[in-house]
């Protein structure tokens, strides 16, 4: 059904991408030997440069593949994407700006780094590190498992593919660091909007306005409401994921990289427009169940089934390079994020306090291919071959245990590492083994109302969190923290005046 | 140090936290339904579809008003 044109096509979009990104290593010139530069691009970014980066690492193949395979197999329930997507700017709002104020004025570029001096704990930092690290690899393998359902549409033989594009991946963000990913984010977006957009008006005006898939789901008695067994698993998987969101290791990288909070404000106002995608792919996906376009019945191939079904094979090609793009760079900068955390946090912590900076960029670029090969054993699991998004809500249900010591100890000031360090404990023990009784199939407890893993977990970690600090307070243990609570603030002006931020902050070994 | 008044702070938190999620979260239950149908788009969906677009205002208030940043 495709032409040689057609490949053609598909493959030149592709690989121009990556030589752009390529190419991208040399924008603004910087001194890649420095882990600082290399990893977070010096804090020279700008607002639409953020905007790009950010919105390049949230509509992935997440948004075009799994949203719509969640809407044809779930139908209004896949909802929650946009709904967490809509709290979780405001959120950001309130409390980013918080936190990369304090990350420049000290110096940090993980949330480890933060946990670390706020806590005066090593350890607590590393537990933190290593949540975050866990929690990418069903992030990178969603991204994986999004472009093997692309290629199974074009007829593709699967494994290989996949496996090239992804070394591809790896060895283009080794080259660039950020700056590679967000020149190619650039690309990325403008043509995923443009075929966003076309998709968008052609099947509106194909269905008036959408109005008639509704109509003929009703005719066929097929449901396109949040089904009523499964409101509590929605309400806990929306409201945690959107708190959770920029716990992220690589969306904290972007807001580190930000230039200043305003710029993170202004994002988080108008980022939020992006939304009205979750919400047109859920009914496209429901297009898919309506006029019955998968044969096969599976849900992840929704979106590239509409695609083939209503438009030129051209364009199909084009649509779909764009998804795979729309999945390589976040991955590279998701496989970056994590390497950038084991390098500093655990590597430089536990194993080499005296490594130099080379020595440090080396470890990064190994641990972006172990981080990729890592993910493939979330590709296995049963929620790979089944509803995806599930996969990025088990990221979610990890990183919501490090809601208390990243975002509750920016406020709560007498907050002390034993109780966070209990509580996160508890909450990661019981967020996996909750996990384990769905055999990783899904994020919602059977045997707990289908409420979200992640939610369950939390409640169990801040009622551990409370019992073990009023013992702490109780017994007057003493701990400490590297930060004063005056030194928290959420304006840039507040700054003014002090010391600015230099690159000699980041020496290795430098404490 | 402090920028803001208590009352501001409380706004900011309403305007960010309090107000998005009751309706776009915990309001589920109720929102959850066919009727009224707009344009053929039933109400959860042009709901949540609307609500989109409602919270950047809200986010952009913070912003002007309560922070008094400047775009």
């Amino acid at each position: 059904m495709f032409s040689d044109i057609d490949y053609a096509i598909f493959f030149t979009l592709i690989g121009l991408t990556i030589v752009v990104s390529f190419l991208g290593a040399r924008w603004r010139k910087a001194d890649f030997s420095k882990i600082s530069e290399w990893s977070i691009g010096g804090r020279k970014f700008g607002t639409i440069i953020v905007w790009f980066l950010m919105g390049g690492d949230i509509y992935t193949a997440y948004a075009l593949i799994s949203v719509p395979g969640g809407a044809y197999g779930m139908g209004g329930f896949i909802l929650y994407s946009a709904v967490y997507g809509s709290i979780s700017y405001p959120f950001l709002y309130y409390v980013a700006p918080r936190l990369y104020l304090i990350a420049k004025r000290k110096g940090m570029i993980t949330g480890g780094d933060y946990v670390k001096e706020r806590f005066s704990s090593p350890t607590l930092a590393l537990l933190i590190a290593i949540t975050g690290i866990i929690a990418m690899l069903p992030y990178i393998a969603l991204q994986i498992v999004g472009i093997k359902y692309v290629l199974v549409a074009m007829n593709f033989p699967v494994i290989e593919s996949y496996l090239i594009a992804f070394l591809i991946v790896a060895a283009f963000t080794i080259v660039a660091g950020l700056r590679g990913p967000a020149l190619g984010a650039i690309i990325k977006d403008v043509l995923l909007w443009g075929v966003i957009i076309t998709i968008t008006v052609v099947l509106f005006i194909q269905f008036s306005g959408f109005g008639t898939v509704f109509a003929h789901l009703d005719a066929i008695h097929k449901n396109y409401l949040i089904p009523n067994n499964l409101m509590l698993g929605y309400i806990t998987l929306a409201f945690g994921n959107g708190i959770a969101w920029l716990l992220f290791p690589n969306l904290l990288t972007g807001i580190f990289g930000s230039k200043d909070a305003k710029t993170i404000k202004k994002n988080s106002v108008f980022l939020p427009v992006y939304q009205v995608w979750m919400v047109i792919l859920a009914i496209i996906g429901l297009i898919a169940l309506s006029e019955n376009l998968i044969p096969s019945k599976i849900s992840s191939l929704a979106f590239p089934s509409v695609l083939n079904a209503y438009f030129p094979p051209t364009f199909v090609v084009i649509a779909f390079a764009a998804i795979i793009i729309g999945a390589m760079i976040p991955a590279a900068i998701q496989a970056l994020s994590a390497a950038n955390l084991i390098t500093r946090n655990i590597y430089l912590e536990y194993f080499n306090r005296r490594a130099n900076e080379r020595r440090q960029v080396l470890i990064g670029r190994i641990f972006v291919f172990v981080m990729i090969v890592a993910s493939l054993i979330f590709v296995l699991t049963p929620a790979a071959s089944g509803l995806i998004f599930y996969l990025l809500t088990m990221s979610y249900a990890w990183l919501l245990q490090t809601l208390p010591a990243i975002i509750l100890s920016m406020y709560w000031h007498k907050l002390d590492k034993y109780s966070v360090g209990a509580g996160w404990l508890v909450g990661v023990a019981f967020t996996t083994y909750g996990l384990f009784t769905v055999n990783f199939s899904s994020s919602l407890l059977p045997w707990l109302s289908y409420m979200y893993v992640g939610i369950a977990g939390l409640i169990f970690n801040l009622i551990v969190l409370f019992i073990v600090h009023a013992f702490v307070r109780l017994l007057k243990v003493r701990y400490t923290s590297g930060i004063m609570p005056a030194e928290f603030t959420d304006f840039d002006e507040a700054f003014a005046g002090v010391k600015e931020w230099r690159k000699d902050d980041f020496r290795a070994g430098k404490e | 140090m402090e920028k803001l008044t208590k009352g501001m702070k409380l706004l900011k938190i309403f305007l960010l936290m309090i107000i998005p999620w009751t309706f776009i979260v915990f309001l589920a239950p109720l929102y959850n339904t066919k009727e009224p149908f707009l344009g053929g788009w039933p109400f959860l969906y042009w709901y949540l579809f609307m609500w989109v677009f409602i919270q950047p205002v809200f986010t952009f208030i913070v912003f002007r008003y309560i922070d008094r940043e400047r775009w």
